[in-house]
């Protein structure tokens, strides 16, 4: 099992990507020449006493979803029906709490597609959390950053133990 | 320092431990009155014996709870094992006028094996009763007999089995009572003691857990020698050290006394002597191997709590123990400590480059 990594967020609190997940994300690191860009949505839970975030599921491509070595688009339904599916399996307590995908990059930096693609859902869309979190895999590390209400992106701080 | 995840330790206690014969009732009036016939056993087989005897010979013996059980270090055993109680008999005769030690654990098996549903048996430390009755509670008392008026004033272990080579049959020197207190007076303060045997308890299942199905002589570490590890690297972890309030980490506390044992090991094999005499390395028995096959286990057990330490997520810290500790640590349901929301968020498809 790998080890969760854990975020500082810029107000307070901590978000924490759970072992499971990480072990998840890194099968699909672009190492390969013709590895294609993956991504899905990020799902967790806010913890009771500490309101410490936790992000304990995601979803992976699916056939609808267009996979190219710079790009990726994913379908709406798909992954709606698994937020969806996973929310009321879960007591209400598991939702929807941003994106993901692959870079075929070392240390990843989000593009202006991805930029503009997180601020549009910070406007659009009707989220979970007051922010939008981004993660980037890289080849050799896992970026993560969050997108706030006043579409400002901060990348976050990795705490380290 | 998470309420939750101790609280999980807490309920995981009260599922391993032995309860007291003496001090808790209901689930051990069984078994509490077996152990009471079996001593009353052994009266009446004194009584008639002394009845031949001189006053000045006559035997006198005093009994006591000794081991596990008498240190509230006990944990149940897994599956299908049974438990034990250990009694103590000291006897007040002289090693030096029984060459045999066999003669004297003779009486005390003669004294017991009496009944045609009751099962005697030599062992080498001692002499067993084994309870199997279909239903109940599968035990078995353990009676050691020492020698207890010796010149150096020390106890003697009687061991051997009849049928044991010369060399298996011998005085062994002993120290029932001045472990039991070095155990149990060790610390002082009340929630103190109490973590220290929470501590060696979850050694002891963890022990059980990770060398299922194996023996001493296949390299599992015996119940002693984990109490005598805890008892020299177990360091309290009851107080906020600021505020010095009470705050009760077992957690913390289990991690610092196993990463202690690791850390003192990382050049050499893990040794470990019992704390009253005769002072023997608890470890020796084990083979190179066997020691590799320990530390190694060692070190996951480390590393998992010390993951779970980090981890923020009670779920997911609960999840990383129970994978040592074994499957009577609860791991705590996600739904108990999560958020719920009014509705699942709504997202659009996206693209990303």
């Amino acid at each position: 099992m790998c080890k969760a990594i854990r975020f500082k967020l810029p107000e307070n609190g901590i978000l924490q990507i759970n072992g499971d997940v990480i072990k998840e994300l890194a099968m699909f690191k672009q190492i390969e020449q013709e590895s294609t860009e993956a991504g899905g949505v990020i799902l967790g839970r806010i913890l009771k006493e500490t309101n410490h975030l936790i992000i304990d599921e995601l979803t992976i491509p699916f056939h609808s979803d267009i996979r190219k070595r710079f790009y990726f688009k994913r379908n709406k339904n798909s992954h709606q029906k698994i937020v969806d599916k996973r929310w009321s399996e879960s007591n209400k307590t598991e939702n929807y709490f941003g994106e993901w995908h692959t870079h075929a990059e070392d240390n990843p930096t989000p593009s202006v597609v991805d930029k503009n693609d997180w601020k549009r859902r910070m406007k659009n869309d009707k989220l979970f959390l007051p922010f939008l979190v981004s993660i980037i895999v890289g080849r050799k590390s896992i970026v993560v950053w969050i997108t706030d209400k006043n579409e400002k992106i901060i990348k976050l701080e990795k705490i380290n133990v | 320092m998470n309420e939750q995840v101790q609280k999980s330790f807490r309920d995981f206690h009260d599922t391993i431990r032995i309860k007291d014969l003496d001090r808790e009732e209901e689930s051990n009036k069984i078994l509490r009155e077996k152990r009471d016939i079996l001593l009353k056993d052994i009266k009446s087989y004194f009584d008639k014996k002394n009845e031949d005897l001189d006053p000045v010979d006559h035997l006198k013996y005093e009994c006591f709870n000794q081991g596990s059980y008498a240190m509230y270090t006990g944990v149940k055993p897994l599956d299908d094992g049974d438990f034990d109680i250990d009694v103590a008999v000291v006897l007040n005769i002289n090693k030096e006028n029984y060459t045999n030690p066999t003669t004297v654990k003779n009486w005390i098996f003669e004294a017991l094996d009496t009944k045609v549903n009751r099962k005697v048996l030599w062992k080498k430390p001692c002499i067993t009763v084994q309870y199997t009755k279909a239903g109940e509670e599968k035990y078995h008392v353990d009676f050691a007999i020492y020698a207890g008026e010796n010149e150096d004033e020390k106890y003697y272990l009687a061991r051997g089995k009849e049928t044991s080579v010369s060399t298996e049959k011998r005085w062994d020197e002993s120290s029932p009572k001045e472990l039991k207190e070095k155990i149990n007076d060790k610390f002082e303060d009340s929630e103190e003691r109490k973590q220290f045997k929470r501590i060696i308890k979850y050694l002891k299942r963890w022990k059980e857990e990770k060398f299922k199905g194996e023996n001493s002589g296949t390299g599992k570490p015996t119940g002693i020698a984990l109490t005598a590890l805890a008892y020299s690297h177990f360091n309290p972890h009851v107080k906020d050290v600021f505020t010095n309030e009470i705050e009760i980490d077992d957690l913390d506390a289990l991690l610092y006394t196993v990463t202690q044992i690791h850390n003192s090991s990382i050049w050499s094999e893990i040794e470990v002597y019992l704390p009253v005499s005769p002072y023997n390395n608890l470890f020796s028995e084990m083979t190179p191997k066997q020691m590799e096959k320990f530390k190694e286990k060692l070190t996951i057990l480390k590393t998992k709590l010390e993951e779970a330490q980090a981890n923020i997520d009670p779920h997911e810290a609960t999840k990383l123990i129970n994978k040592v500790l074994g499957s009577d640590f609860i791991i705590i349901e996600k739904e108990a400590i999560s958020e719920r929301s009014s509705r699942p968020a709504i997202t659009s498809s996206g693209e990303s480059a």
